[in-house]
Order: C-alpha cells, then structure tokens, then sequence
C-alpha cells in the first residue's frame, strides 16, 4: 500500500472540518443565499442531512472492508473491470473537484485582493505545496489541519464578534418564505457541495480507530455546517440578503465590515490568508485523494510521481472554465446532479451489492 | 569498549618478566615521547627486587604518586616471604583503584587516560594504580544559559566532574551511566545518561545503535557526536539539544529523555529534542505560573517577530499598502523618500550588516568590542539614516528583529536562515507567498522526528496533557504526567490534594 501512515480521531476531524468550512467561504453563500434568501439555514441543515446519509453509508462500506480505501473494495465488490472504473470516477471526481476549489481559490485572490499578480502564480505555488505535503504523506496532512483547523475557527470567530455590532435581525425576516420543494432543489448545491467529504472512504482506511470514525467525520461535519450557518445568518443579518446576492464573494464583503476603534480595520487580508490556509488543505486533500486513487488502480507501490502528474493534470482541468460566472452557472445548473450522483447513488449501489454479494471482510 | 578503540585495533600481546625489557618495549610503543615519566625503585622487601613506575605528566596527581605508591613500597612494606610478591604489594598499597592486567592494551590504555603502571622485576604482571588528576577548571557559572533564579553550578570539562554534578541532582539508584569511548585518534569517552524505568528503553537503543555506528577519528567536542546521530542532517532546526547545567540536564532526564556526556566539553547532548524544548527554559518552573506564562507567550511572539517582521514589513510596503493606516503609511512614505533601494534588498542588506556585527562582536576581545558597538550604532545606524540609504522604519525593523532573535536563542541559526526565506516569500507574492512559506515549513516541521517523536509533539500530534507546559505553564501539581511518546512510565506522580491552613 502507497500509504503507511495512521491519522487520530481528531485528525480526521480537523480534516473534515477544513475540507467543508474552507471551500464554502467563496461562491457557495452568493448562490445560495440568493436562491433561499432567509431560509439558508433550512437549506443548510437539508445539506448537512444529505451529508449524513452519504457518511453512514461509507461508513458501513468501511466497517465490511477494513483497511480498505474505496478505491480497494470497489474492485472486491464489483470484480475487476467494473470496479476499476467506478474506482477511476471515484478518482476523477476528486481530480474535478480539486480544480475546481483551485481555480475558485485563484479567481477569489486575483479578483480581491492581488489583482495585478497573473493567476497562474498563484496556482503553480499552491500545486507546489500541496504535491509537497502530500509526498511527505497523510499523516503530515494530518498534522497540519490540527494546527489550521483551530486557526480557522478562532478566525471566523473573530470576525463574527467584531461585527456583532452592525447586526439587524430584522433582515433576518422572514422564515418559510418558500416551499419545502423548492427548500430541497436549493440545498442539492451545499448538499453536493459537503458530499465531497467522500473522501472519508479513504482516510477510514487510514484511521486509526475505524470504529470512531463516523463520530469523527460527523463532528467534523456538522462543525463545519453549524459554523458555516451561524456565519451565513450574520452576514444576511449584517447585509440583507439583497447586498449579499449582489456581491461576488458576501462573506469577503462581510469581513470587510469591521471597524473596531481606528485600529482595526483592514483586516479583512488577514482573514483572507487563514481562509487561504484552510483551503489549502481542502484542495490538499482533493489532490491527495485523487492521487491515492490512481495510485491503487494502478498498483503502484508508491505515488510520489503521481502526485506531480496529478497537480499538472489539475492546473490544465482549472483552465476548463473559462471565467468566473461560466463555472458559477455550472455550479448551480450541472455540478448538484453530477456530484449527487456520483456521491449518493455510486456509493449507495456499492452498499447494496455487497450486501446482496454478503461481502464482509471483517472477522 | 567500541571496536573502534585503538588499543583494540592492535594487539600488543604480554608482558615480558625482566623489567628491562618491558622498559624498552614500552619507550617504544609511545615513540619515545618525552611526557611519559619512567622511575625505577627498590622495594623495601628481602629480596630488593627492581620496580618501574610509568605514568604521563600532568595527568597524574603527584601527591598521590609519592604518598600511596612510593612512600609505602619503598618504605613502609618490609615483609618478609614474598612468595606472593603482587598479593603483597596490593594489599599494602592505601588506593582506591587497582587492578593487575599482563596485556600490554591494557597497561597502555591506563597509562594513556591517567593511572600509573608498576612493573615489577621478574614478573609479567603489571598493576595499573588510579592516580588521575590534572588541572582543570572548576565548577562555575556558565555563560549560555544565565539565570536570575536557580542554581548557577554548570558542567565542566572534565567528565568525571559532571557526572558527579548530575549524580548529586538525581540521587537515584536507577539513574545509569553507559560508557563507550569513540574517535580512531582520539578514544574519547562518551557516557549515555538515562533513568531506567523512565526513559523509552527503544529509545536507548536506538540512540547505542546511532552512537556505536558512529566512525571518525576524533571527537573534540560533544557537536562531533550530534552531527552524527541527528535523524535529519540537512535540517535547518537542530533536532538534539545541549546543555551545560545540570538542574536542566536532570530535568529532561526525569521527562525520560537521555543525556550523552561528552569528555573535554561542557556541553552535554540531550535527546529527544523537540521544538518546544527550545521555548521552554529553566526558571519557567523556578518561578511561580502566572508570569511564567506570559513570558513564554512573549517568547512564541518574539520567535515569530524574529522570523516574519522583515517579510510582513515587506509584503505590506510593496503589495498591500492599504492595510498600513493611513497615518502610519504616511510616515512610512516620508522615511522612505529619496532611499534608492527597494525595501526587500534594504532588509537583506542590513540584516547582513548585523550579522557581521554580532560576529565580529563574539570574537572581538572585549575592549575592542567597544568600539565596533560605537561603530555599529552611530555609524551604520545614524549615519545611513541620515545620508538617505536607508529609511529609519527599517533600521527599527532590522533592530527588532535581530533582538528578538537572541529571545529562543537555540533556535538562533534556523531563524536566521528563516527570515531569508520568508523575505523572498513575500518579495514575491505578498502576504500570500508569506502564507505558503508558513505552511511549507509547517509541513517540514510536522514530517521532521527527533529519534522516532514527531518534532511538533505535543502540539501535533496534538495532546492535551503535553499542551499543559508548551504555551501556558501550568501550575507544577498539574504536570503530574511525563511527556506520552517519550516514555512509556507517564505518571510523574499522583495528584494529592493541596495543603491549606
């Protein structure tokens, strides 16, 4: 196997929690909150149920093969070939998604707060980075979203408490303004969006307590929600919701609400960085899930190499947009129903086969 | 004794029975150097037979030389059958080491570390006699480590002394010293120090397997050693730590960490050593909590000064002018008017200026030193200031920074080579690039190990009980728990209850 290390419960926690927090600080709150308005908390628990199924599934794929990444036993469950290629879908998700959170990281830096510096130099570092953590393995991963994942939440903290005072919770009005049918089509996007946390189906593999790993993975998830919520809820609160769906990045425009005295203000590039850090280590973890998947399906002893080839592969991918609203409107129309898929009912026929196939590794 | 010992090497066979020609052969074998001391004597027995008395000069104490051999084998034996002559000759002898040997390895390696050779006409035994004692220098305070509270004793040179000096910390049957002795050349003594039942016994053999491996000729000193046993040699962060008191040294010993004495040197290695360690100081547990906290806080914060100051100070002036206030940014803007370079190539130039002053400080005999302070100050501050090279934020900046790298002074050289790297970081991309290099190291540090424990240990992996003294000291009946991962005995002692009026 590619992967020697073993990561703790919380570990895999602070992961998760990064993976979701740090990748929807971006788009996701303009889209959604302009399609749900005040109801984006409903939207946001829909989402996290969503989250909850997927994560319950793996979580029993994961308890039949131990110590097997998805990659693993899709072979076992479907035989070689088809195995082969859900393990490869699997794999190219993961490759789609990481361009996508790293041209969504590129546009928001180049759009706010370095627009003179060409794209593709942010991009380039990033890659350089991320191969680098992941060569050095997912315990190293590990290690550095204990130390971000707490950074992120003091931060996000901090900015919710200096703008406490320019809340107006009248903006907060009014609730149910909407059907449940149209509640649900909403929260496919953040429902697909928090699915990309599949990738639990391979760090299981690599806890070191399996048994713990759906309290792990749904803390980590629902931190990450419930955080994301509360925030969402200030910003309507702070912005209205008309503000908000007008503004490319709200939470960016949120953050640059602060004035505390006349000293603190500014800081929104400070929050800028911790975001950047915490995204780094979602896209780090898309990057490493994609190239662990390519490295099983191919059985490689390692994937040091891959790991280059991948983040060449995921720079060309990011290019695939061609601006900011042609990946947006894919967001909204295309991305929910492609991601589901793949998530939802990839993983759930999974379940299902091994079940009737009374395929049960563990002893 | 390694296989590397010289003595060993060689094989010199036995010893001859006519003192004659023990004599000759020994001149010899030290090619006739001319510290080697031969006295021959007459023992004061019937037969009167002939003895040789080989030491070196300067290694031996001579008092002891005339008191305890001379003095009673030429005087004082007067026995009458000497059937036995060297059952007599030791049980007369008033000395606290001897020891019969017929090799000459033997003979030679005693004669070599201190103790004096008696050789006895007509016998091929010799006895090697304990004489050691040189001149050296006593216990004092060391110059490294200086505190306001706690003892002021420090290492010396000799090893003997320093073992003595921990032995007197640690008065514990289960603290052990192992011996081994290194350097082709050189056979110099190295004793591992550890507490048995505390220290990780993986870790003691690891760090015997590291030490045995070790092939050089000499050991001058105790960093010969470390360059040889680190787990990372290209690391920029020193993963052994040293120290040169006691207090300290028995400290770490007590968390189950093991100290490698080195002969010749003050400088005792302790391994494990992980980047806490180097944020953590004595006198934080000498003195009560509260301020010992906050000082610690302030080392962390003096830490990342020293390493991030110059590239945020870049990264602001260059990319990010609107996050300066205004009033600030307009005093800026004013100090940098007219100042040819832009600021990244200000701050390498005049970080490089202070490192030369701070080296040329060090080795400048003291008066002299003076005058390069003046020269530092008045001319390469004031003056550049004043003549427009650079601006005064930047001398301020660079002032900053360079003290507040003394502040974690084992970790002086990584952060020097540090703040380079993240000038360049932010010389190029801004508070981002900064970020990346942050998380590059960051990543460097989490993959770095010290003999088997991660370098970020306890922070991460993160452990509650060991975060209790790393960025807050906690109260001493709280760190009740030695270091998890270290040692395998964790319970320092159990929690009693606090003793009130």
């Amino acid at each position: 196997m590619p992967e020697q290390g073993k990561i703790s419960s919380r570990q895999f926690f602070f992961l998760i929690f990064c993976l979701i927090l740090a990748n929807s600080l971006y788009n996701l709150p303009t889209i959604s909150i302009s399609a749900a308005e005040t109801d984006i908390w409903i939207v946001m628990l829909i989402a996290l149920a969503i989250d909850i199924v997927v994560a319950v599934i793996l979580y029993t794929l994961g308890l039949r093969f131990p110590n097997q990444t998805i990659f693993e036993y899709s072979k076992v469950i479907l035989g070689k070939y088809l195995g082969s290629l859900f393990a490869i879908i699997f794999a190219l998700f993961f490759l789609f998604m990481a361009s996508i959170v790293l041209r969504t990281i590129g546009d928001f830096l180049t759009t706010t707060v370095m627009p003179e510096t060409p794209m593709v130099a942010f991009l380039i570092i990033f890659l350089l980075v991320s191969g680098y953590a992941i060569n050095s393995g997912l315990e190293v991963l590990g290690r550095l979203s204990e130390f971000v994942g707490p950074v992120l939440i003091g931060a996000i903290a901090f900015v919710m408490l200096l703008n406490l005072k320019s809340v107006d919770l009248n903006k907060l009005l009014p609730v149910f303004e909407h059907t449940p049918m149209q509640l649900f089509k909403h929260s496919l996007l953040p429902g697909s969006w928090f699915g990309v946390c599949i990738v639990m189906s391979i760090f299981m593999a690599f806890h070191n307590k399996p048994k713990e790993t759906l309290k792990a993975k749904l803390g980590g998830v629902v931190a990450g929600v419930v955080i994301l919520t509360l925030l969402f809820l200030q910003t309507i609160a702070t912005l209205g919701t008309g503000v908000c769906s007008r503004q490319m990045y709200a939470i960016y425009r949120f953050t640059q609400m602060i004035h505390v005295g006349e000293i603190i203000e500014r800081i929104e590039y400070l929050e800028v960085l911790v975001w950047i850090a915490g995204g780094f280590i979602s896209f780090a973890i898309l990057h490493y899930a994609t190239t662990l998947g390519i490295a099983q399906v191919l059985k490689l002893k390692s994937y040091q190499y891959i790991a280059w080839v991948v983040g060449i592969m995921i720079l060309f991918l990011s290019y695939l947009f061609n601006n900011i609203s042609e990946r947006l409107s894919f967001l909204q129309d295309g991305f929910p129903y492609l991601a589901l898929t793949i998530e939802g009912f990839l993983t759930s026929l999974l379940l299902l086969i091994s079940m009737i196939r009374h395929l049960n590794l563990k002893q | 004794m390694s296989k590397n010992s010289p003595h060993h090497a060689s094989n010199l066979g036995l010893l001859a029975t006519s003192v004659q020609a023990n004599r000759e052969l020994l001149k010899k074998i030290f090619n006739n150097s001319a510290d080697i001391v031969f006295r021959y004597f007459t023992l004061s027995i019937s037969s009167y037979p002939q003895a040789l008395l080989i030491f070196i000069e300067g290694l031996v104490n001579t008092e002891t030389i005339n008191k305890s051999i001379l003095d009673p084998l030429m005087f004082k034996i007067n026995n009458k059958t000497a059937t036995n002559l060297i059952d007599v000759i030791k049980s007369s002898l008033p000395n606290n080491k001897i020891k019969p040997t017929n090799l000459f390895d033997e003979l030679i390696t005693g004669i070599l570390s201190g103790d004096s050779a008696l050789i006895i006409d007509g016998f091929s035994t010799g006895i090697l006699i304990d004489t050691k004692g040189w001149e050296a220098r006593g216990v004092q305070e060391p110059q490294t480590e200086s505190v306001v509270r706690g003892p002021r004793e420090g290492f010396t040179e000799s090893i003997g002394v320093n073992t003595a000096l921990l032995r007197r910390k640690i008065k514990n049957k289960n603290l052990c010293f192992e011996a081994l002795s290194l350097g082709t050349q050189t056979d110099t003594t190295i004793y591992m120090a550890y507490l048995i039942g505390i220290a990780n016994e993986k870790i003691v053999q690891e760090v015997k397997n590291r030490l045995q491996r070790i092939n050089i000729d000499s050991i001058l000193e105790s960093g010969y050693i470390e360059q040889y046993i680190e787990d990372e040699p290209a690391s920029i962060f020193p993963t052994i730590g040293n120290t040169e008191k006691p207090d300290i040294l028995a400290g770490k010993l007590l968390e189950g960490r093991i100290g490698i004495f080195v002969d010749g040197t003050p400088f005792v290695l302790t391994v494990p050593y992980l980047l806490v360690e180097a944020f953590q100081n004595s006198e934080d547990y000498y003195s009560r909590p509260f301020y010992a906290s906050v000082i610690r806080g302030l080392r962390y914060l003096a830490f990342l000064i020293s390493i991030l100051l110059p590239s945020v100070y870049v990264a602001l002036g260059n990319f990010h002018q609107e996050m300066i206030p205004t009033s600030l940014l307009i005093s800026m803007a004013a100090s940098r008017e007219g100042i040819p370079f832009p600021p990244y190539v200000e701050v390498v130039v005049m970080g490089m200026i202070f490192e030369i002053l701070r080296e040329a400080g060090v080795r400048l005999p003291r008066p002299v030193g003076q005058a390069v302070s003046i020269v530092g100050a008045l001319v390469l501050g004031q003056a550049a200031v004043d003549a427009g090279i650079v601006s005064d934020i930047m001398v301020i900046i660079v002032a900053l920074t360079a003290i507040a790298g003394f502040v974690v002074a084992p970790l002086a050289d990584a952060v020097s080579l540090l703040r380079l790297f993240f000038i360049v970081c932010s010389g190029t991309l801004g508070l981002f690039g900064t970020l990346m290099g942050i998380i590059f190291v960051y990543i460097y540090l989490a993959k770095l190990r010290s003999f088997g424990i991660p370098y970020l240990f306890p922070v991460s992996p993160g452990n509650l009980e060991g975060l209790k003294d790393v960025f807050i000291r906690f109260p001493l009946p709280f760190l009740n728990k030695r270091p998890i991962l270290i040692t395998k005995n964790q319970t320092k002692f159990f929690k009693n209850r606090r003793l009130r009026k």
